[in-house]
């Protein structure tokens, strides 16, 4: 809520059709590496960002329920595919269409994280705002220690009476 | 950098120190020389700062790409801005590698899914150059191809399997029809005896009907006979009546005669005594006439009244009577009419029973039809079949034109099984047994 307030002119950065954002993390989420594009678009400098933890583009338009379940999936091993928006270092903001991936060397251990971004389609994030901006209330009624868990379920439960799939549901958004 | 010149650096360091130390010492130190010591140090300096970070780039850039070839891709150059004027080069390679990792990453991770039968996983190619773009698009179509090749496996082994429970439960169905079949015809056939009976009872009552209107028409006509009989004894006691009155008549004169002659024999005194007993005699045989007569008239009277009585009698009997006979003759046509309805429904049911005989021979052929065909699918199959051939399974007495098929089904089979006939002869054969069964069923 804070953000909000100091960035009250916070503007849309919009991606280009082949821009692709990628950064690394190591197995805490802090990143190891961020291309020219990330840097371009978030507008930092690569020292700015290298060891810092992902979430320091984290928007609070994002419900934590989102990040809950990324974290979730990765730690099973799996893909995450999603939309999130970011915050730039100047206070404006992205979406993106993100899919994170965990790396495991030769041996099967976690090396970290891989991260590529794409441009999101604009009616999966109309259809997802109001979503989120529910899990957002959710959130905010709860207290801070179940609310992920709270939006999370909300989320769960709404696809399930769709009777479809998380990663389902994401791909057929970004495919409209 | 190789030892080489770190060795020829060292050197050369080490002579310029010799040499301005010598310089200084024998002092012939000049301008001159300060300018090539000083260009020496320059040189020396330079090399240190300006190409420092092209090596240090250089020598990155190398170990990046040595890693690269052994498969290792994620590694990047970080820290780029130590690089200057080197670090869009790094960021070149960096980028290079960005394109190869995620294109991996991509193609292995829709693979990862499409082999646990997870179809809706696209290798994502946009961002990525050209030809990476392309091979993707090549491997989602593959992957599109590979999904439809596996629905295409499903879908059959999916209708295979329906086949298999249809015709399991067209089997037992056609069963349960057959059993039910052969049921109506039981019941039928029980109406059919009820029919009967109801006709040989029609007939029977007919006949006692007939009985009873030849008893009533004998009953009637010996009324009749009654009613004469009686107007003839009414008429028989009229004359009976006419002669007692006649006798009367003459008693009353056969007395008078009497009177007189008792008259006569008074006055004839003595001789006339004999007489006078006689003229008593014939009084007394007179009025005793006469009572006798008078009692018979009685009688007669009583006769007559209920000659009378018995007459009236017999006239109600004899309407009666006609009544009774109108009605039987009523019964009569009742009966044959029952008797017409009961034949009637005895056909009927005969030929609903023809009927349900020849649907549950039609419904024992197809179900010997469909045993065939079980057993050849099974066979086929390589499975040991489990379904009978046997046609006394149904326990249907079986029209002998369907027998004949049946014979003609067994020896094709048989001529298939001990491979007389291809897989094509054995089609063939079945088309053609088949459009004679389809004749036969609709015939
Ligand atoms: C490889 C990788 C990339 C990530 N990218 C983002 C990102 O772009 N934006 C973001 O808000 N969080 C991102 N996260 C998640 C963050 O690590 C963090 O969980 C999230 O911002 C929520 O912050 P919090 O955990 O402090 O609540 C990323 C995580 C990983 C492992």
């Amino acid at each position: 809520m804070l953000a909000h307030n100091i960035y009250k002119n916070s503007q849309e950065i919009l991606l280009e059709a082949d821009d692709l954002i990628i950064s690394k993390t190591d197995t805490r989420g802090h990143i190891t590496y961020a291309n020219r594009t990330f840097l371009r678009i978030a507008d930092y400098q690569e020292e700015e960002v290298l060891n810092k933890p992902h979430n320091l583009i984290r928007h609070p338009d994002m419900p934590r329920g989102v990040f809950r379940f990324l974290w979730q999936e990765l730690r099973k091993g799996h893909e995450f595919f999603g939309f999130v928006k970011n915050y730039t270092s100047g206070g404006d903001y992205y979406w993106v269409f993100a899919n994170i991936t965990p790396d495991f060397d030769a041996s099967g251990h976690l090396k970290g994280y891989f991260s590529v971004r794409r441009r999101p389609s604009r009616a999966a994030i109309d259809t997802l705002i109001p979503i989120y901006n529910t899990m957002l209330e959710i959130e905010s009624r709860a207290n801070s220690q179940s609310a992920a868990d709270h939006s999370l379920a909300y989320l769960v439960q709404l696809l399930e009476s769709k009777s479809v799939s998380y990663d389902r549901f994401v791909m057929t958004l970004q495919a409209m | 950098m190789p030892i080489k010149y770190k060795l020829m650096f060292g050197l050369l360091v080490i002579a310029t120190m010799f040499a301005t130390a010598s310089a200084i010492y024998r002092d012939v130190f000049t301008v001159e020389l300060a300018v090539i010591l000083s260009s020496f140090f320059a040189l020396f300096f330079i090399s240190r700062f300006y190409f420092k970070p092209f090596k240090l780039a250089l020598d990155q850039l190398i170990s990046i790409l040595k890693k690269a070839k052994k498969g290792e891709l994620h590694h990047r150059i970080t820290h780029t801005i130590q690089l200057r004027e080197v670090a869009s080069s790094a960021w070149a390679v960096n980028e290079f590698l960005d394109f190869v990792e995620t294109y991996f990453k991509e193609v292995k991770l829709c693979f990862q899914r499409v082999n646990q039968s997870d179809f809706s996983r696209e290798a994502r190619g946009t961002g990525l150059p050209g030809d990476f773009a392309n091979s993707l698009d090549a491997i989602n179509n593959a992957i599109i191809a590979i999904k439809d090749n596996q629905s295409y496996t499903e879908q059959n082994a999916v209708t295979a399997q329906l086949h298999d429970i249809n015709i399991q439960h067209l089997r037992s169905d056609l069963h349960n029809s057959e059993h039910e079949l052969n049921q109506i015809q039981h019941v039928v056939i029980a109406v059919d005896e009820i029919a009967k009976a109801n006709c040989t009872q029609a007939q029977q009552s007919h006949l006692a009907i007939n009985d009873m209107t030849q008893a009533m028409r004998q009953t009637t006509d010996n009324i009749s006979t009654l009613r004469v009989k009686t107007q003839s004894l009414n008429e028989a006691s009229a004359s009976v009546e006419r002669a007692l009155k006649l006798i009367t008549d003459i008693a009353d004169q056969t007395n008078l005669l009497a009177l007189n002659a008792s008259v006569e024999a008074a006055r004839a005194g003595e001789s006339g005594r004999g007489f006078a007993v006689v003229a008593d005699e014939v009084k007394n045989l007179s009025t005793r006439t006469k009572d006798t007569a008078a009692e018979v008239g009685n009688i007669v009277a009583s006769l007559r009244k209920q000659v009378a009585e018995i007459s009236s009698c017999t006239e109600e009997n004899q309407t009666l009577g006609f009544k009774v006979a109108s009605q039987l003759d009523d019964f009569l046509t009742l009966f044959s009419t029952l008797e017409q309805n009961a034949e009637q429904t005895s056909a009927r049911v005969a030929e609903a029973v023809g009927y349900a005989g020849s649907a549950m021979s039609r419904i024992a052929h197809v179900i010997y039809k469909q045993n065939i065909y079980a057993a050849l699918e099974e066979i086929i199959k390589g499975q040991t079949t489990t379904v009978s051939l046997d046609e006394d399974e149904t326990n249907i007495q079986l029209d002998s034109r369907y027998e004949a098929l049946h014979e003609e089904f067994s020896q094709l089979i048989d001529r298939y099984l001990t491979k007389q006939l291809s897989d094509a002869d054995l089609i063939k054969g079945l088309e053609r047994l088949e459009s004679n069964s389809n004749r036969l069923m609709q015939g």
